[in-house]
């Protein structure tokens, strides 16, 4: 299935060019990176299983989500980005 | 106890003759015009020859990145075999991908079928950009884009990831200069032992902008793919898998990574990424987009 989805920020702000991608997962899903449009936006296409997806700002911010599909997701995936240490 | 009795034959037993696996000849590299001076990264890090036999895995995880992440940044990616690799720019009509490629001519840039098509792509890319050696902002060999792309039908009619291979067509010869990797199909009696090489770019470490590399063992290997113990990551699709036959060889390219370990069966009990073998008909095909493209 493909799915839609936007990283943010911590504050809620959109981030563009985000890179987007499979970080592990329990079915074949390729090893491409997907990057987001302007306003943070991105598709993804999930064969069944369970993904952890992650999401790499520009700035460095990392954020991961666990999915299920299929599952009981409703509306888009969001990634919260966050710094991995304290700065 | 009723006994029987058994005699040894007499005279020679004839035998069947060992089948004799005829492989198709190699796709030759090339050096390129570029400066020929050594890469000391691929002195001090790329793997040589074969060690024998296939080493066991550990309980299947589920990460692309294997234990701690034991890829080293390339940075002299002007020299080769760093520069035949090149960072993708894929755009798509539903939106945009980064990935990565490795020159096997000319004008003929090899990477993943997924790369040039697939669903989440809406079917075709529309526009990709390549660059050769990228290295952070600096993109010593210029960039080129092409709109011309090339994959198997087995791969656009089914996905099946045992044909996910695609081909860029350039317009212009960037292979004279950087040159390009050979590519050869091995039997399943002398793929085993070979330690492996896999460069690309990744997303999670240098945004796709820094080549990163990590060599290791192949843990199995199936009639049409290839697994192994390699770290990899999103971004590195359409990789080359490469070789070096001696120590004194010319790198050869013998498939093309584009899955990390969910790509795995979870009955070969293994943590492995996976390739695209480079079987005889894979090797045909893009023997006739380098015939024809250049």
């Amino acid at each position: 299935m493909i799915y839609s989805g936007v990283v943010i920020d911590g504050e809620g702000k959109r981030i563009a060019d985000a890179l987007v991608g499979v970080m592990w997962g329990t079915a074949p899903t390729p090893e491409i990176s997907i990057r987001t449009d302007p306003l943070g936006n991105f598709r993804i296409d999930l064969p069944p299983g369970r993904f952890r997806l992650a999401g790499h700002a520009p700035d460095g911010r990392i954020g991961t989500i666990d999915v299920e599909v299929p599952g009981r997701m409703t509306g888009d995936i969001i990634i919260v980005v966050h710094w991995s240490c304290p700065r | 106890v009723p006994l029987e009795s058994v005699s040894n034959p007499v005279g020679e037993v004839p035998q069947e003759p060992p089948a004799i696996e005829i492989l198709p000849e190699p796709l030759p590299g090339n050096a390129g015009s570029a400066t020929g001076e050594v890469s000391r990264s691929a002195k001090y890090l790329a793997v040589k020859g074969r060690l024998e036999g296939l080493i066991g895995g550990p309980p299947s995880a589920i990460e692309s990145v294997i234990g701690p992440d034991e890829r080293t940044r390339i940075v002299d990616t002007e020299l080769a075999p760093w520069r035949r690799i090149c960072a993708l720019r894929v755009l798509s009509p539903a939106g945009n991908f980064i990935g990565t490629g490795w020159f096997a001519g000319p004008r003929t840039v090899i990477t993943a079928g997924h790369c040039v098509f697939h669903r989440q792509m809406s079917g075709w890319a529309t526009r990709i950009t390549v660059i050769p050696g990228r290295n952070g902002t600096e993109m010593p060999y210029g960039e080129a884009s092409s709109t011309r792309f090339s994959s198997l039908n087995y791969w656009t009619e089914t996905t099946n990831p045992d044909y996910d291979i695609g081909a860029i067509h350039l317009e212009t010869s960037f292979g004279d200069q950087v040159g390009w990797f050979s590519t050869a199909v091995l039997s399943d009696a002398d793929i085993p032992g070979y330690l492996i090489n896999i460069s690309g770019y990744p997303g999670d470490r240098g945004l796709g902008n820094e080549q990163y590399f990590h060599a290791n063992r192949i843990l199995r290997v199936t009639n049409s793919r290839v697994f192994y113990s390699n770290d990899t990551a999103q971004g590195q699709s359409g990789s080359p898998v490469w070789i070096y036959p001696a120590a004194d060889a010319e790198p050869m390219a013998i498939g093309i990574h584009n899955y990390g370990v969910g790509g795995t069966p979870a009955d070969y009990n293994i943590t492995a990424n996976s390739a695209t073998r480079i079987v005889p008909e894979v090797l045909d095909q893009m023997r006739a987009w380098i015939e024809t493209n250049g």
